[in-house]
């Protein structure tokens, strides 16, 4: 099946000029599947970590939002065990204005802006809101096991 | 492109547009053709133009007229850009290897086609959506003047996820997320094609540039200047509900003007397929429409909203009160198939209801007696039920990647679906509603 013209032109863009911090690169036998890696943001419990994630758009995409999960294991309240990503825009909130850069850049931001009141992860949301200290170096330690690359 | 574009229906253009989209969108289409036409035709919105995959100001006239644009409402694939650029200079031969527009492409064209198409181009603006280019004169949203092309515009639609009623939430502007999302169009000075006759002779439009003019114009058009006519501007069309939007000017208040049927297709029309695009299968797309689970009529109420159109009503049949939120679950599914699917187990599972209802009365009140259908319901009562259940575990949660979804929908996607099988308290991580999450997302201009 033929490719929609949005998403080749977004992954030609994408390529030509990367978000910084960002790489979103399609697998050549699925264009519409891509390894994604981001960089954990500085001045977040997440910085100096390597996230990898992947990312696909469905047949309905852009009328339907990408689905993204992070692979690697990441010690967030808005994020799971499955890796999966507590963010509206991924869901209800999604707009066909928006683009794959525009999703990755909301997913960086939300590494930096955990929150613990709308959680996917119910004991990290409840570890953070009790010792919020404790869950950033938890947050740390487990960059510093799983996120190195 | 597997569009099958009728010949007569091709030939009739608005403005140097068609009438039937041009296959953009691969998914089955759910708007009304009829009244996207009507409002085509009457100017209220932009005709559906052929997209080009890529534009530069810097082209000059012929170039834009011998290779980029397609020949509208002209159902011919005969001639590839590639092809006919071999007759032209080199320069054009390059650019030209770089495009390919969506659609058929143009045959051999006659010179006022030329002219108009010419003009039409001339600082084409790519569409937000599907990153197209088109003419600039396409539609533009009345909340924040951002373009979008009709064939973008008619995929907008209310959120499905909401009920019939009366605080059924609008489409919202994609852009800048403004509710009740409407667009104008602004028909070209040279205004021409089915219906241009009732036109008026010519409709100043600072933002198209005169036919004339040779020099590269601006692609954005002034946003300030749109901005400032909306209001005199009449003629919005939207995907929603809306009330009064100007003093002097009141659409109705209560359809989706693209979707006339929103309410009531879904207990029971079929689908009315505008000729250009791709039809869903017969299968799914006819008899998902007949299976009908309808409200009793002690239910009017809660579906039908005063606000609301009623949608006409079929002779109800008996059926129990519990329909009308397994109607609403079955409304989110968002296939055919699956819609398909949950009312024919939820009627099964509410008739089984009913006979189990029946039989326990009867064994009361008579204690022997038995009901014929008792034998038919026991036989059925095991699958129904597991699937109703089912069904409605999953009702209403928009988790992506939840286990069903992902073997259903997700093949491509196989290391989620490994994952997420292996994921046992999935209850709890779905069971959260995740409205409002910190991040909401800044729609690129």
């Amino acid at each position: 099946m033929s490719l929609p013209k949005r998403i080749i032109k977004e992954t030609e863009r994408l390529l030509q000029e990367p978000a910084p911090g960002i790489s979103a690169t399609p697998h050549e036998e699925n264009l519409r599947y891509f390894d994604v890696i981001i960089a954990g943001p500085s001045q977040s419990p997440f910085e100096g970590g390597v996230f990898r994630l992947e990312l696909f758009l469905p047949e309905e995409y852009p009328m339907a939002p990408p689905k993204v999960r992070f692979i690697t294991k990441i010690y967030h309240p808005n994020i799971d065990k499955l890796g999966r990503i507590c963010l509206d825009i991924l869901k209800d909130k999604w707009s066909p204005a928006l683009q794959i850069r525009t999703v990755l850049l909301s997913i960086q931001a939300l590494l930096s802006a955990p929150n613990p009141d709308d959680p996917l992860a119910n004991d990290v949301a409840q570890h953070w809101k009790e010792n919020e200290k404790a869950a950033i170096a938890t947050a740390r330690e487990w960059t510093r096991s799983y996120a190195q690359g | 492109m597997g569009n099958t574009i009728g010949k007569e229906k091709g030939e009739e253009t608005v403005d140097g547009g068609q009438l039937v989209p041009n296959g953009v969108y691969k998914v089955p289409q759910d708007w009304d053709y009829r009244s996207v036409r009507k409002f085509i035709i009457e100017r209220k919105l932009a005709p559906f133009y052929k997209g080009l995959s890529d534009y530069d100001e810097s082209w000059d006239e012929v170039t834009l007229t011998t290779h980029n644009l397609p020949k509208a409402g002209e159902g011919k694939k005969s001639t590839t850009f590639s092809g006919e650029c071999q007759s032209q200079g080199s320069r054009e031969i390059k650019r030209a290897s770089t495009l390919n527009v969506t659609g058929t492409t143009k045959g051999k064209e006659a010179s006022p086609v030329k002219t108009l198409e010419s003009q039409l181009y001339k600082g084409a603006v790519e569409c937000p959506i599907c990153f197209l280019y088109y003419p600039r004169n396409i539609n533009y949203s009345r909340c924040c003047d951002q373009p979008i092309c009709t064939e973008c515009f008619v995929q907008i639609k209310r959120p499905e996820g909401g009920s019939l009623g009366a605080n059924n939430s609008s489409a919202v502007c994609p852009y800048c997320v403004e509710p009740n999302f409407g667009v104008y169009y602004k028909p070209p000075p040279f205004s021409s094609g089915v219906g241009s006759e009732n036109m008026p002779v010519a409709i100043p439009n600072p933002n198209i540039p005169p036919s004339t003019s040779l020099s590269p114009s601006p692609s954005v058009p002034d946003g300030k200047a749109r901005r400032r006519s909306i209001h005199k501007d009449s003629d919005v069309v939207t995907t929603v509900k809306f009330t009064i939007f100007v003093t002097f000017y009141v659409i109705d208040q209560i359809k989706d003007q693209i979707r006339p049927d929103w309410t009531s297709r879904v207990l029971q029309q079929p689908l009315r397929q505008p000729p250009g695009a791709r039809r869903p299968t017969p299968a799914a797309s006819s008899s998902s429409r007949r299976i009908v689970v309808r409200p009793q009529g002690g239910n009017n109420n809660t579906l039908v909203n005063s606000s609301t159109t009623p949608p006409r009503r079929p002779n109800l049949p008996p059926a129990a009160a519990a329909e009308y939120g397994g109607y609403l679950a079955a409304m989110r599914m968002g296939t055919d198939l699956e819609e398909l699917m949950v009312m024919e187990a939820i009627r099964l599972s509410l008739l089984e209801q009913e006979r189990e209802r029946r039989e326990r009365e009867e064994r009361e009140q008579t204690g022997s007696s038995q009901d014929e259908n008792s034998n038919i319901a026991s036989s059925e009562s095991s699958t129904t039920d597991t699937t109703t259940t089912n069904l409605f575990s999953n009702d209403g949660r928009d988790e992506d990647l939840s286990p069903d979804e992902n073997q259903r929908n997700d093949n491509d996607f196989p290391r989620l679906t490994q994952d997420a099988v292996e994921d046992e308290d999935e209850n709890s991580l779905i069971s959260h509603s995740h409205d409002h999450s910190p991040i909401t997302g800044v729609p690129q201009p």
